[in-house]
């Protein structure tokens, strides 16, 4: 069971409230998609990711950021059971999708560099700790279903 | 893994971007290394790590003129680095996986 300080879950509340999530969503998914090209075989289905330009351009890219945001506002809302409240997208992930579970990993370094982007100085060393323990949390409860 | 021309440009323009803020930037990326990812302090017993602490300041400056050697030698990375990696690998021991631990502080410092 996860334990977080109230001082954790100010900071994770803190961050989502200044979150964007139609912008924030976009720029994390393509910045994984053009920093980690390996992340491309999962979005055949998207059309042209061709270059930096074109996945900055899709709409299908930009519409998944913002749907993975969603995703991650779950967890932040239930945030004493994020590996129950994840347990089906986790089953989607695995057996549906294919997806390997490093890749979570990656998507969460590229949301973190986007938020620290846009809330520079205020995202301090702490109010980074909390974030990276929140994420290490939702990552493991992704990766549970997979066998 | 190769760096491409246009790599290569993109992180001299940064690096330039950074300027002669190499070590505070470094001090910063290793505290927030060791706040968030706490199992990478075991490598340093030694030093006082609380916040502002002087051996953190000069391991910054360590990890920036590393950085500037590297920044200055993308053609040769493997021999440029070669020292350090003997001494990371052989010496200190380091697990490499911490090395993305750093990097990616370093990129938080960045933004």
């Amino acid at each position: 069971m996860v334990v977080w300080t109230d001082q954790e879950r100010a900071c994770i509340q803190d961050i989502f409230s200044k979150l964007n999530y139609e912008v924030a969503g976009p720029k994390a998914l393509q910045r994984a998609l053009i920093v980690y090209p390996w992340t491309q075989r999962y979005f055949a289905s998207f059309g042209n990711l061709y270059n930096a330009e074109a996945i900055m351009s899709n709409p299908k890219v930009a519409a998944h950021g913002v749907v993975v945001l969603h995703g991650l506002d779950r967890a932040m809302k239930n945030m004493d059971d994020i590996k129950n409240t994840y347990a089906e997208l986790s089953v989607l992930h695995s057996e549906k999708l294919h997806v390997d579970p490093d890749n979570f990993r990656l998507l969460a370094d590229c949301l973190t560099i986007v938020i620290a982007a846009n809330m520079g100085t205020s995202f301090t060393a702490d109010v980074q700790a909390a974030w990276q323990k929140f994420l290490a949390v939702v990552v493991s409860a992704l990766r549970r279903q997979y066998h | 893994m190769v760096l491409s021309a246009e790599d290569k440009a993109n992180v001299k323009a940064a690096w330039d971007k950074i300027g002669g803020h190499g070590a505070e930037y470094g001090a910063e990326a290793l505290e927030r290394m060791f706040v968030s990812f706490p199992t990478t302090k075991t490598y340093f017993p030694h030093f006082d790590l609380s916040h502002g602490s002087a051996q953190i300041q000069g391991h910054g400056k360590k990890v920036a003129e590393a950085l500037a050697t590297a920044a200055s030698h993308l053609d040769d990375l493997p021999s440029a680095l070669s020292a350090l990696s003997d001494l990371h690998a052989h010496k200190l021991r380091v697990d490499p996986v911490n090395f993305k631990l750093l990097s990616h502080c370093l990129l938080v410092t960045l933004a």
